[in-house]
């Protein structure tokens, strides 16, 4: 026996009408552009906090080599001194430095010799540890604060003044090319030697 | 009978679908944004460890310092080094001959549920000139993060994930330091408004820069360029070096202006003697970054001796009288002193004095004399002031800055030379005002060194650094040479 009457299969089988079209149409689209906003906005929030996240974990491992470094040095050579660029001598009377080129947004690190006779560094590594960098800054400063406060500014000219070292960065990227994630670190390092 | 799902519910089982699989998406999203979020977390939850553990590894090497330097202010190195007799009652072990070594836990500020930190620190004194203090500093670092697993069902929370501790070793070389470095340091202002005042140095110990250990005043050539004046002071003119010839530089603390120069001149020998210079300080001879701490004298507070009556009133052979005459090496304790004092020991002993809680105030031809047997005399002053007047002064009859020591307490406020002779010797007041004046037409030397609270000096003194000081003299204590992180 079939229970299904005539009337029924008719009607299951009956097309849309054009205005049940439309409207599905228009409701779906909205859903849909409503879905791919929300889906590209996550996207770009996704990928602009893990691009912050990495920036972040790699300026933080830059402050942190970079404060050990500086910490443990004997005395920077002001005649290599920059704003974007400082040397140091260690205790061993081995050299190293941070450098900023503005051209390539990279901070690197070298490390190596100095020969008397030539005048110039030897066997200089470079190691990059900071890409991006769109703002680099050195300063120094004498390291007795007056009125407890304030650290003196010191002269390049005289490196026996300087025991606290200002470092600030800025590195940033481009996501999707519409956001600009921006990592910041500044720091003050007493040279303990 | 055959059955059929209608339209409807097929329909409804396609929309839990879809509703699964963006839920699914929304989920993953989420929980991936959350990943990211505990990331963040743990990595600045880790950066704090591991700064904090340098802080951690600090305290050990404090805690090490602080042991190697138990017997600082006494400033003579004999008695610095008997910091290993009481090693054992700080607590500290001895795991071989030259090694000594502490675990502490650092309790304070613990967060409940938490590890606290620690530190161990090892002291190397196989040279005891110069020991070596390591320091590892432990930050058992955790992280809070988002929790299901509550006692309640579905409840929402956060516990405590531990991680392994963050260890920071560093290796710090010591030496003692000199208790005098320089010429002349003080805390305040120096004022050099004497005519011609002139400082340099050498060095008794070394035949290169002295002739039998004495000044090599005829010969300019062997003398040095370290007779260095320094002040704590930053203000204005803090440091009037007038009409001085500083061979040597000079520092002030942090501050503008704090040099004052007229026609005198600060830098090395050809520098100072060329006349072209006069006003100027030769580049890189000036600094305005001193800053030291003065640490009181420590005076011995056990051993002393009253002089007895045979020690008072003599007479020399040639007339010349003393209130009193010490000949033999130990503690003398003198209220006061008016009169002149003879201290005539054997050689390589060590005479030590004490003078308070009255003045010393000598005048006319009142001497402190010091025979020249090689003794060393060590005075300490508690008085308030100690003042020589007139033709009055302290007679060194060695000649060498090392045998007279004279140590200012906290409560002697000034210190006055008439300056009509020449001084030997090593002045540490580090509360006292110490004025020089006298010398008429007469130029005299002060060979030696001085720390004091000012510098008022206004006779024709010519200051000469004896560099020996700094190498065999009195000294502060350990001070950090060379710091190493591991």
């Amino acid at each position: 026996m079939n229970l299904i009457s005539d009337s029924t299969r008719s009607h299951a089988q009956r097309a849309w009408t054009l205005v049940e079209v439309s409207v599905a149409v228009c409701l779906s689209s909205v859903i849909m552009a409503a879905l791919m906003q929300t889906s590209l906005f996550t996207s770009r929030s996704f990928v602009a906090m893990g691009n912050y996240n990495e920036l972040d974990q790699l300026s933080r491992n830059a402050l942190d080599t970079m404060t050990r470094d500086i910490r443990q040095a004997k005395v920077f050579s002001p005649k290599y001194y920059r704003t974007n660029m400082m040397i140091f001598t260690n205790l061993d009377n081995g050299y190293f430095g941070y450098v900023w080129d503005p051209r390539t947004k990279v901070v690197s690190r070298l490390s190596g010799g100095f020969s008397p006779a030539s005048g110039s560094f030897v066997n200089v590594q470079s190691n990059t540890v900071l890409t991006g960098c769109e703002y680099f800054s050195f300063r120094i400063w004498q390291r007795n604060p007056t009125n407890g406060f304030q650290f003196p500014w010191s002269s390049a000219g005289n490196p026996i003044d300087t025991k606290l070292v200002d470092v600030s960065w800025r590195c940033s990227r481009r996501v999707l090319d519409k956001f600009n994630t921006e990592s910041v670190q500044t720091a003050k390092i007493v040279l303990r030697n | 009978m055959r059955t059929r799902l209608s339209a409807a519910r097929r329909q409804q089982g396609n929309l839990i679908l879809v509703a699964l699989i963006l839920s699914g998406i929304a989920g993953l999203t989420l929980g991936s944004y959350l990943l990211l979020a505990q990331n963040q977390n743990v990595s600045i939850y880790r950066s704090q460890g591991w700064n904090s553990s340098m802080v951690v590894a600090e305290a050990g090497i404090e805690d090490g310092l602080q042991l190697v330097n138990l017997y600082i202010g006494t400033f003579d190195p004999k008695q610095i080094y008997q910091w290993t007799n009481d090693a054992g009652g700080a607590h500290w072990d001895q795991p071989s001959a030259a090694v000594y070594h502490v675990r502490r836990t650092i309790t304070t500020g613990v967060t409940p549920g938490t590890q606290p930190n620690t530190y161990e620190v090892w002291i190397f004194n196989t040279n005891k000139a110069a020991p070596a203090v390591y320091a590892e500093g432990t930050v058992p670092w955790t992280y809070m993060h988002a929790s299901a697993s509550q006692p309640m069902f579905a409840q929402a929370g956060s516990s405590v994930a531990p991680r392994s501790p963050l260890v920071r070793k560093v290796l710090v070389n010591t030496a003692l330091q000199p208790l005098f470095v320089m010429a002349m340091a003080a805390d305040r202002g120096i004022d050099l408004r004497g005519m011609g005042v002139r400082t340099d140095s050498f060095d008794s110990s070394d035949p290169r820069y002295s002739i039998n250990h004495f000044y090599p005043s005829n010969n300019p050539s062997m003398t040095k360029d370290n007779g260095d004046i320094a002040t704590n002071a930053g203000f204005l003119d803090a440091m009037n070096i007038g009409n001085a010839h500083i061979r040597g530089h000079v520092r002030t603390g942090p501050g503008p202006n704090t040099i004052n120069i007229n026609s005198g001149s600060v830098g090395d020998l050809a520098w100072v003697t060329n006349k072209g210079n006069t006003g100027k300080i030769e580049a890189g001879w000036s600094a305005t970054d001193f800053n030291v701490a003065f640490d009181p004298v420590n005076v011995p507070t056990t051993g002393w001796l009253a002089p007895d009556a045979s020690m008072m009133n003599y007479t020399d052979t040639n007339g010349v009288k003393y209130a009193y005459r010490i000949t033999k090496p130990d503690r003398w304790e003198i209220s006061g002193l008016t009169g002149s004092l003879l201290v005539d020991a054997p050689t390589n002993t060590t005479v030590e004095i004490k003078i308070g809680p009255d003045d010393v105030s000598l005048a006319g031809s009142d001497a402190i004399r010091i025979t020249p047997t090689g003794a060393r005399v060590l005075l300490y002053m508690t008085g308030a002031h100690f003042d020589l007047t007139g033709g009055a002064i302290i007679d060194n009859q060695s000649g060498i800055a090392g045998n007279f020591f004279l140590y200012g307490s906290t409560n002697c406020i000034d210190i006055t030379f008439a300056g009509n002779g020449n001084f030997y010797g090593g002045i540490y007041a580090p509360q006292a005002d110490f004025t020089l004046g006298g010398g008429g037409k007469d130029t005299y030397d002060f060979v030696g060194a001085s720390v004091t609270r000012s510098v008022t000096m206004m006779g024709h003194y010519n200051f000469h650094f004896d560099e020996d000081l700094a190498k065999t003299g009195p000294s502060k204590g350990f001070v950090p040479v060379a710091w190493n992180e591991k």
